[in-house]
């Protein structure tokens, strides 16, 4: 790992809320998990795979998540992921914190844009 | 993250593959389904996921405890650690073992000895009576005063009488056994609350005469001399040549008397005389208290019987007291009325002392050694090892150290345990049940332990918090040393203080030891040979045992090649004492009440004082010729001239009252009764003119032998001489005199032995930690040297700078060591007398040596300094 921890825990938290959020629709295994995220967003946020199974596995360590093995639309063995209540607490109060700081980031951005257009 | 997932991780990593794989497929099924060639699509597939192995090994620490990783790696790091250093490692393994072993072994003793409960249901209750008449002399209690007892009491579930143990002949089909027999009243057992395992016990009313042949036996017994014969309840026993029916078989672990072995249990044998007379005291009183009574309680309600007594039979009881004590205190006065305690809690603070000692010296040579891998440390620590990391290696090897010191502590424990077998069995009630109590030696390791791992925590500590870059630039920081200096400096003042109390202490108790063992017994103690020989009363309830035992039996030791001269008595010099009366002088006034003198009253056959060299000064000794039909005579020793004659009185012309009057016909120089006691007054009688009706009191007497050559040679001609003349008589085991003056003296011998071997070991630990302290000195102050050298010091004064340190930590060790023991004193007094003028020279002479040790041990690396050579030690740097 190169980046600094802080770097890191942002990301990882994001990737977090983003699977967390993918679960509200249903059960999913990893590879939908990842598909869906990348489709949703039409293809502009790419799951770096390699760490989406560290990241279910710690969502299932904290108790988010639950975890079982079925067999997959195309009728494979697969691992599946289920939202518990606790991830849907969670869930909740990430996408409040998220949506706060969107917004604060927003504003700040907006700030900087004006002042550049206005040339100060 | 919980422990299962930790133990469990095989089986998640197991899972996490087939997910992953799962994971692959799908992406495969994707990329097909774009449009890929298989080939294709499976390596889009892995270059997409990356490397499973990675992922893996990502999840599989998230199930980890990251301390236990890397646990063993400490581990085999801290042993190839000890391993580069042995020489350390022996010294801190050896230090902290000597330290452990005594410690444990001492508190294994202490608490066998005198904390453990007595091994009975009822123990706390059980209780001992203690008598003084009104001259305040112990006193055993008459037959009728314990029935007193018995009725008037109010604090007592039981009061019971216990005779002072004696020994029976058991004669079986092929020989005679001696055997401690205790007999008591019949509720002896109720005090106890233990079951008989076979049979029963005493019914009550089983101590009166008619009924009373009836013996319990001891699990002992029974195995040894009864095979462990289950029907054995009824079956008739000869002993002492009566035959008593066996109605019970007490289980393994009854004990009464705890020093006893071999024991059997019988009512008491009362006599028609015992019963009736109030002022026969034979018989000391044993009590069950009631529940919930204290022994202040059961003294205040004896002492009131005793006044209800005293009112009711002023001669005999008035003035009585009484002093209940608890049976376990009871046992810590050991008979002897001195309290072992002190002795005990003075060797504990010993051990401490070592204890103390073998902690600092490790902690010093942890610090030491810490301070010579500060750079190693510091290199680490710029690596990238967390603060964490080095802790836990540092630990690491102090826990291994401390742990294979305790491993040798836990065996020197035993040998030391083993090697004072011999003195705790003699000089301890429950000295045979000393083993190495497991919860103190967890105890004492513990403490090792900690002084280890603190020790091992702080160069840990220093090396973390470090300018890392400044322990890398200066090597060995003189400067960052000197705290630990400071610290180590204390401990060697500790250690000789310490050492100086422990070398003070053994030297007094040596310098007594050996001032009793030259004491003038009177008597010559060398090549005598002592036989007990007891006397089974039903065999000489018709026959005399003196003209049918001791006569021809002295006849028949004579005769033995080796034997210049033979005789008895009946009481053993040094082992036992105390048999006395006050006698009138015919024409002498008698003592007033308030102010009786005793004499030591002996019984002696005409051989007696030859046998023990103590020459006839004045008149003559007893001889054959005096027998029942002639003259009564007694033999006085010059003590008793001394303390009841006026000068110029003459010895031959008195005779003491008795009916005939009983004329002193000689005195023989005087020998030691006791061996702390300057010789009492004695008289002795001759044997074969003792009343027959006290005949009956005398269960046993003492044959000693005097040879020409070593006296236990002639043992086997001893025992065919009793077998030829006394086959009913069971041989015990003869003893030289020097071995019964050796028992006597076992609790000094012990004393003396222990603290010497402390002493030493501290001495020893002392020794290392100075030598410890200035070689590290020396080593951390090289380039100090070296320039003091460079600016025109000769090697002498760099020595005589190193020596002028150790002098200054001698020399105020050894003054906090002598202020200890000057304040000390009223502790120490109880076992170690100090008196100033024959304690100054032998404590001056500890003190020297101690200081010539501490120097002997400076000096190797005082002349390593002086060695170094200043160009060297100034380029090294």
């Amino acid at each position: 790992m190169v980046r600094s921890n802080k770097e890191q825990e942002l990301l990882l938290g994001t990737l977090d809320m983003l699977v967390l959020r993918t679960l509200v629709m249903g059960p999913a295994h990893g590879h939908t998990i990842a598909h869906v995220i990348e489709h949703t967003s039409d293809e502009v946020l790419q799951v770096e795979q390699g760490s989406l199974y560290p990241a279910l596995h710690r969502l299932e360590n904290r108790g988010w998540v639950s975890s079982y093995w079925g067999a997959s639309e195309n009728n494979r063995k697969a691992r599946f992921y289920k939202l518990t209540a606790a991830g849907r607490r969670q869930l909740t109060a990430q996408t409040t914190r998220w949506e706060r700081m969107v917004e604060a980031i927003g504003r700040v951005m907006k700030g900087a844009a004006q002042a550049e257009e206005t040339g100060e | 993250m919980g422990w299962s997932r930790y133990f469990r991780r095989r089986r998640w990593d197991e899972e996490r593959r087939q997910e992953l794989e799962a994971h692959l497929a799908h992406e495969v099924d994707d990329n097909v389904a774009r449009g890929m060639s298989a080939e294709e699509a499976q390596r889009q597939a892995r270059v997409r996921l990356g490397n499973t192995t990675r992922i893996r090994e990502e999840i599989w620490t998230m199930n980890s405890f990251a301390g236990l990783e890397s646990l063993g790696r400490d581990v085999r790091f801290a042993l190839r650690q000890i391993g580069r250093a042995p020489g350390f490692a022996v010294v801190a393994i050896a230090t902290l073992a000597l330290g452990i072993g005594t410690a444990a072994a001492m508190f294994s003793v202490i608490d066998a000895v005198v904390l453990k409960p007595l091994p009975y249901p009822n123990a706390d209750r059980i209780v001992r009576i203690n008598t003084m008449a009104a001259a305040h002399y112990q006193q055993p209690e008459s037959w009728p005063e314990m029935r007193d007892m018995q009725r008037l009491n109010q604090s007592f579930s039981q009061v019971a009488g216990v005779a002072n143990g004696g020994g029976v002949t058991l004669k079986t089909a092929d020989r005679a056994v001696y055997l401690h027999a205790v007999q008591t009243t019949d509720n002896f057992f109720d005090l106890f609350g233990v079951v008989p395992m076979l049979g029963r016990t005493y019914l009550p009313g089983e101590d009166q005469p008619g009924k009373s042949h009836v013996v319990v036996l001891s699990y002992s017994v029974w195995q040894q001399f009864f095979d462990s014969d289950k029907s054995v309840a009824g079956r008739t026993v000869n002993l002492d040549g009566s035959s008593y029916t066996v109605i019970g078989v007490m289980p393994a672990g009854f004990r009464f008397e705890f020093d006893a072995s071999n024991v059997v249990y019988t009512p008491v044998q009362l006599t028609a005389d015992e019963i009736s007379s109030r002022g026969s005291h034979w018989l000391p009183a044993w009590g069950l208290l009631k529940p919930g009574v204290t022994t202040a309680q059961a003294t205040a309600d004896m002492n009131h019987v005793f006044a209800e007594m005293g009112k009711q039979f002023p001669n005999q009881d008035k003035g009585k007291t009484a002093h209940v004590i608890s049976m376990q205190a009871w046992m810590h006065l050991n008979g002897h009325g001195k309290d072992d305690h002190n002795e005990l809690w003075l060797l504990l603070a010993a051990v401490g002392a070592v204890l103390l000692i073998a902690c600092t010296n490790v902690a010093g040579l942890l610090l030491a050694r810490g301070l010579r891998r500060e750079k190693e440390m510091a290199v680490r620590a710029a690596l990238g090892a967390g603060r964490r990391r080095l802790t836990a290696q540092m630990l690491t090897e102090s826990v291994v150290l401390g742990l294979a010191g305790g491993m040798c502590g836990l065996l020197l424990g035993e040998l030391l345990l083993a090697g004072m077998k011999q003195f705790l069995e003699k000089a301890f009630a429950r000295g045979g049940d000393v083993r190495l109590n497991i919860a103190v030696t967890a105890a004492t390791f513990a403490v090792a332990l900690l002084a280890a791992v603190g020790a091992g925590l702080i160069p840990a500590w220093r090396s973390a918090r470090p300018k890392a870059a400044q322990a890398l630039k200066s090597g060995v920081g003189a400067g960052t040393s000197r705290g630990q200096h400071r610290l180590r400096a204390t401990f060697v003042v500790v250690q000789v203080a310490l050492s100086l109390v422990l070398l003070v202490c053994s030297g007094l108790l040596l310098q007594g030891l050996r001032a009793k063992l030259e004491t003038n017994l009177g008597f010559n103690a060398k090549n005598l040979l002592t036989l007990e020989v007891d006397i089974p009363s039903g065999d000489y309830k018709t026959r005399d045992f003196v003209t049918a035992l001791i006569d021809p039996l002295e006849q028949h030791v004579a005769a033995i090649p080796g034997v210049t001269a033979v005789g008895s008595n009946d009481l053993m010099p040094i082992l036992q004492w105390g048999s006395n009366s006050t006698l009138t002088l015919v024409g002498h006034a008698p003592d007033a009440s308030n102010d009786e003198r005793l004499t030591e009253v002996r019984f002696v056959t005409p051989g007696y004082l030859a046998a023990m060299q103590l020459p006839v000064v004045k008149g003559r000794g007893i001889t054959a010729t005096d027998t029942k039909a002639s003259q009564q005579v007694a033999v006085v020793n010059e003590a008793w001239v001394k303390e009841f004659l006026k000068p110029g009185e003459d010895p031959l012309a008195q005779a003491f009252v008795s009916r005939p009057p009983t004329r002193i016909v000689g005195v023989a120089a005087s020998g030691r009764q006791d061996i702390t006691d300057q010789p009492l007054a004695e008289a002795d009688y001759p044997f074969s003119q003792m009343p027959d009706t006290w005949k009956v009191f005398i269960p046993q007497f003492y044959l000693f032998v005097r040879t020409d050559v070593a006296p236990t040679s002639i043992v086997p001609s001893l025992r065919r001489a009793l077998q030829d003349v006394a086959p009913n008589v069971a041989f015990r085991t003869p003893e030289t005199m020097e071995a019964v003056l050796a028992d006597a003296l076992v609790t000094d011998r012990m004393l003396s032995w222990l603290f010497g071997l402390f002493a030493a070991i501290a001495v020893l630990l002392t020794a290392v930690g100075i030598y410890g302290l200035l070689s590290q000195e020396v080593a951390s102050r090289t380039r100090d040297i070296g320039l003091r050298m460079a600016l025109g010091a000769t090697r002498g004064s760099v020595a005589r700078m190193m020596l002028a340190r150790i002098g200054a930590l001698l020399a105020v060790g050894l003054g906090v060591g002598l202020t200890g023991v000057y304040l000390g004193q009223s502790v120490l007094k109880s076992v170690v007398p100090i008196h100033a003028a024959q304690s100054a020279g032998p404590i001056a002479a500890v003190a020297a040596a101690l200081a010539v040790i501490g120097f002997a041990a400076a000096a190797i690396p005082a002349r390593r300094a002086a060695r170094v050579e200043p160009m060297e030690a100034l380029r090294t740097e």
